[in-house]
């Protein structure tokens, strides 16, 4: 859009002597309308993730498309693997979720810029699997050996359902290539628990808290603006 | 909205998701892996706690006593919860001239029971069983099982006369 502008502004110069006209022809070609269409992209905090901790894997794809002035069809869909050690049980789970809901930009621009601060919310589901890789008997008495077992204890088809609250911003840093960040605020609303254990990790909605049904996350993304129409 | 705004927003939800990591210690109250509660009745006047002189307890298979010698009228014993037994030697009278010795044998069977990530599982001891290895003098001379489940140790499981 900058590089436009100059251009047109060079264009103006040196037409100037000569065409005095030609400046009102040109500045109508430039088209300050927003422009809509399909955003898709990918999270960069997960692959980042993935470098620093060795037991996680995951990926996500988000997408989002503006309905109207303002107000985005958004969603997300991703496959993650986590490891959560504490140290008395250690277990993993991976699975898929997908999020499906809407944005809200509420950042009023200046006149031809794109950029976003929203609101989002999303309804968000996952189906999962957790594996029990180890655990102890917790006795307070040391008399006997600690009892700690590794016998892993696969629990298969789980699912979890959740409501979610995204804050977060999108800026244009080149033509349509945009650069978010965002953090997330889940409060799950259903669950399968493995029978007699519980569901450390949802992909999707993180780890869970022991007392507590919410959940906590933030991301990276980098996405690109494909422009369908302008209003 | 111009960097120093972004800068800020960035830091503030990076120290906001930082903060909201938990660390997961078992809480000092929660109802872990029960002990075995033994009270020790009067044979004469079985309502009557009547306390052991020099008490020593010790696991069959351990070389480290439990406990003792000490006097006391109730007693309270780890279970394996590996095994479907334990076998404990109480010693009545300890290091004296009437030092006597039995042997028992708790039998149960236990169930695992999930309690939380920070304290993992706990053991209940069901269908607890005893027996009394009979020798030419028990100084135990009977047993009443009270609860034959062993969940939590706010009442005694077993009475013991003497």
């Amino acid at each position: 859009m900058k590089q436009r502008l100059i251009f047109i502004l060079l264009t103006s110069f040196s037409f100037h002597s000569s065409e005095v006209f030609a400046q009102e022809a040109v500045t109508d070609t430039v088209d300050v309308r927003e422009k809509y269409g399909l955003r898709v992209g990918i999270d960069l905090s997960k692959p980042i993730k993935m470098l620093i901790e060795e037991d996680y894997q995951g990926l996500e794809v988000k997408a989002d498309y503006g309905l109207y002035e303002n107000i985005y069809l958004a969603g997300e869909i991703g496959n993650e693997q986590n490891v959560i050690s504490q140290p008395n049980v250690t277990a993993s789970a991976k699975g898929s979720y997908v999020k499906l809901g809407g944005d809200y930009n509420f950042y009023h621009n200046w006149t031809g810029m794109q950029n976003l601060i929203y609101v989002g919310l999303r309804y968000g589901f996952a189906s999962f699997s957790t594996e029990l890789e180890e655990y102890s008997i917790y006795d307070r008495n040391p008399y006997f050996e600690p009892d700690i077992r590794a016998e892993g204890r696969e629990f298969n088809n789980l699912t979890a359902g959740w409501l979610e609250v995204k804050l977060g911003t999108k800026v244009e840093v080149l033509n349509n290539l945009y650069l978010g960040v965002h953090v997330e605020l889940k409060k799950k609303i259903n669950e399968t628990k493995p029978g007699n254990f519980d569901n450390l990790y949802i992909p999707g909605l993180n780890r869970t808290y022991d007392g507590s049904s919410l959940g906590v996350g933030y991301g990276y993304s980098i996405s690109y603006l494909i422009p369908l129409y302008r209003q | 909205m111009n960097r120093f705004q972004k800068w800020l927003f960035l830091a503030g939800f990076i120290i906001l998701t930082l903060g909201c990591q938990r660390d997961d210690i078992c809480p000092e109250g929660t109802e872990t892996t029960s002990l075995l509660v033994i009270e020790f009745y009067d044979l004469l006047n079985p309502t009557r706690l009547k306390a052991v002189p020099n008490l020593t307890v010790r696991a069959s298979g351990k070389e480290e006593i439990l406990m003792g010698p000490t006097t006391v009228n109730t007693v309270s014993l780890p279970l394996r919860t590996d095994e479907n037994f334990t076998e404990y030697i109480l010693t009545t009278n300890s290091g004296s001239e009437e030092e006597n010795t039995d042997t028992v044998t708790f039998t149960y069977s236990p169930n695992l029971e999930y309690l939380n990530r920070a304290c993992g599982y706990k053991v209940n001891y069901n269908s607890l069983d005893i027996a009394i290895h009979e020798d030419e003098n028990n100084w135990i001379l009977s047993e009443t099982i009270i609860q034959e489940s062993v969940e939590n140790e706010t009442e005694a499981h077993i009475y013991f006369t003497h």
